[in-house]
């Protein structure tokens, strides 16, 4: 495989790669996946490596990739699905919601159901409608199904082999924006485990909680603020479960709390981090619990999207503010 | 439509091609099994000891013909009234009922079986059918996939993308409808312009409309379909013309949308009665077979649940009807 360097998208393919290998139950099934190696090339190199039963090149229905999914699963394989983009998901929303998600509980006796789904999204790259949004949240509130989103590069493998691992359906989301570009990250080392919230700067006056393309711009705002304060920054990396003793933990040291997605505000993940560790961590706090997030509106042309989207700016001036609180 | 689609003609063929004595005993006992255990819950709602039963009464011989015919080892799919389909399988009347008195959702281990909980959302279980059957042909196994659905659910999606799938990916699922006449209040006239088999072809399926009300005539067909799917490696879709008889479920009131007429003329069409009517013709059938038949089924049904309201007597999953009792 030609040297890509160590970007998002080349360990995400690696990742891929090696878990082909180490189990031949693992099937990957998606829109273009196979020949062309998928849009944003994550599955480059599959297909002629493992051939098109293992990679398959699907029909352009996504209700028919996690419905097929679900009964290669229940005949005893290990589905890896991609959805092309984030809002290409709804016409499988019947088959996740109804099914992948019950079918354990519905079947009792322990039925294991491998299943994951692949989901590049986000915006802030001039993308067309459709293309750039964030609905982890909206999976993130139905029961049955885990939330995980890589960050960085040297996170994804590990938190896309635990996915891969789990015996239950698994949303595997994936900045799309940051597939490709060089991205520095704090890097404290590989982690220890594919599981629960990492602290990527140790801090002790504000909490700031992420996940996805905006920890990179958290991580530019702890920058920009290093000569004024000492921020902790953590990935959730998890979404659901969530990982709230680490967040509480931080919480009870900082006494202040920022959460930043770039999902949109109202009912998003921020206001669950908010809710939870509002009463965790009550007696602790020192200033109301802010949110960063996308304005609650609907995705704008993106020639307009700066305006939508939370910037470095907006981190700073929120974490600056609950520090003078 | 389905009047005047199960023409006289077909209703007095004679059934040459069952000539075989055991077959006959085997469909039909297993069809008036059924029966009496769909009776038997029906009662046992309505003294609130379940919480909800769709009958299937006028349907069975659509399944026990299918199931029969597919053969133990081929992993179904079936959507929420295939009753008579789960007891033909080995399926025990108490790990049936068990979800009905909602203290879960499916009373059966599916791998024990190869038959899959109820789908209650309609539709969406003929994807995973031909997601379970890709698997198969990737492990190189000859089974096959059966899967049941209704009339009401070839309006959805996932219908048309099933059958669609399964042509490109050619594989070994027989989609069996069940064209019941009626998607809880909606007949089928309101709901489709062409047939479902008319459908099907159009994906690239082949497909037969078969008079479901004629368990003979349903095992035949679906022998054939099998060893098409087999030599072809595609899939089959069979529509069955059958009518529901009772309500779309206990809480239903058939009365506000159709008419008894319409009842009563499938009523004659029953397809025990008819069954029996063609055995009759099968050299060594005798009525006093069938009258023990009957007799035993009921005795063993006037016992379904009986001990206690709370359904927990369903959670003995002991009580088991011996259908070698009666053949």
């Amino acid at each position: 495989m030609a040297d890509r360097g160590n970007k998002l998208g080349n360990c995400l393919n690696i990742a891929l790669f090696e878990a082909l290998a180490a189990d031949s139950s693992l099937v990957l099934l998606g829109e273009d996946i196979g020949t062309l190696g998928g849009v944003f090339r994550i599955t480059r190199g599959l297909k002629e490596a493992y051939g098109g039963d293992r990679v398959q090149d699907f029909v352009l229905a996504e209700s028919s990739i996690i419905g097929a999914a679900i009964g290669l699963s229940l005949c005893g394989f290990r589905p890896v699905c991609e959805i092309q983009f984030e809002s290409f998901i709804y016409p499988a929303m019947n088959q996740l919601v109804t099914q992948a998600a019950r079918m354990q509980l519905r079947s009792g006796n322990g039925l294991k159901l491998p299943l994951v789904v692949r989901v590049p999204y986000g915006g802030g790259f001039r993308g067309l409608e459709h293309h750039t949004e964030s609905n982890e949240g909206v999976f993130a509130s139905v029961a049955g199904l885990s939330i995980t989103v890589c960050s960085s590069s040297f996170d994804a493998a590990i938190l896309l082999k635990n996915a891969i691992a789990m015996d239950s359906p698994v949303l595997f989301y994936e900045p799309k924006k940051m597939y490709w570009k060089s991205i520095a990250l704090p890097s404290i080392g590989p982690p220890d485990s594919g599981l629960g919230a990492r602290i990527l700067v140790a801090g002790s006056d504000v909490t700031v909680v992420s996940y996805g393309a905006t920890l990179k711009d958290c991580s530019d705002a702890v920058g920009v603020l290093a000569d004024e304060m000492s921020v902790e920054l953590i990935d959730l990396r998890w979404l659901r479960p969530l990982d709230f003793d680490c967040v509480a933990r931080s919480v009870n040291k900082t006494g202040r709390l920022v959460v930043v997605h770039e999902a949109s505000r109202f009912c998003g993940i921020g206001a669950e981090v908010a809710a939870e560790v509002g009463q965790m961590c009550f007696s602790q706090l020192k200033a109301p619990i802010s949110r960063v997030t996308a304005k609650d509106e609907l995705y704008p042309p993106s020639a307009f999207e700066d305006q939508f989207l939370p910037n470095v700016a907006d981190i700073i001036t929120a974490i600056r503010e609950v520090r003078n609180v | 439509l389905q009047s005047t689609i199960v023409s006289q003609s077909n209703i007095d063929r004679r059934w040459a091609l069952v000539a075989d004595l055991e077959l006959s005993k085997k469909l039909l006992s297993l069809m008036i099994y059924a029966r009496g255990v769909d009776e038997a819950a029906t009662r046992l709602c309505s003294r609130g000891f379940l919480s909800l039963w769709p009958s299937c009464l006028g349907q069975e011989a659509a399944q026990v013909g299918s199931i029969v015919a597919v053969g133990d080892d081929a992993y179904v799919f079936p959507s929420y009234r295939e009753h008579a389909a789960a007891l033909a399988r080995g399926i025990t009347p108490n790990q049936l009922l068990h979800q009905w008195t909602a203290r879960s959702f499916c009373g059966w281990s599916s791998n024990s079986v190869n038959f899959h909980p109820y789908t209650v959302v309609v539709a969406g279980h003929l994807l995973h059918a031909v997601g379970y059957a890709m698997g198969l042909r990737m492990k190189g196994s000859s089974k096959i996939v059966l899967a049941y659905f209704g009339d009401g659910a070839t309006s959805q999606g996932d219908f048309s993308e099933a059958l669609n799938l399964a042509a490109v990916k050619g594989v070994s699922v027989l989609f069996f409808c069940q064209n019941n006449g009626w998607a809880i209040s909606t007949p089928v006239r309101n709901q489709m312009k062409t047939s479902v088999a008319d459908r099907a072809r159009g994906f690239g399926v082949e497909a037969v409309t078969v008079d479901g009300n004629n368990v003979f005539d349903v095992y035949d067909s679906t022998i054939k379909a099998v060893n098409f799917m087999r030599t072809s490696s595609a899939p089959f879709l069979i529509e069955a013309l059958t009518m529901r008889i009772s309500g779309h479920t206990t809480t239903d009131a058939p009365d506000l949308y159709r008419s008894s007429e319409d009842v009563e003329y499938w009523v004659d069409l029953d397809p025990i009665k008819r069954a029996i009517e063609h055995s009759a013709h099968v050299p060594g059938f005798c009525y006093e077979w069938l009258q023990t038949t009957k007799s035993a089924v009921d005795s063993f049904c006037d016992n379904l649940g009986r001990t206690d309201r709370s359904g927990e007597c369903l959670d003995d999953k002991s009580s088991v009807f011996d259908m070698r009792s009666i053949r």
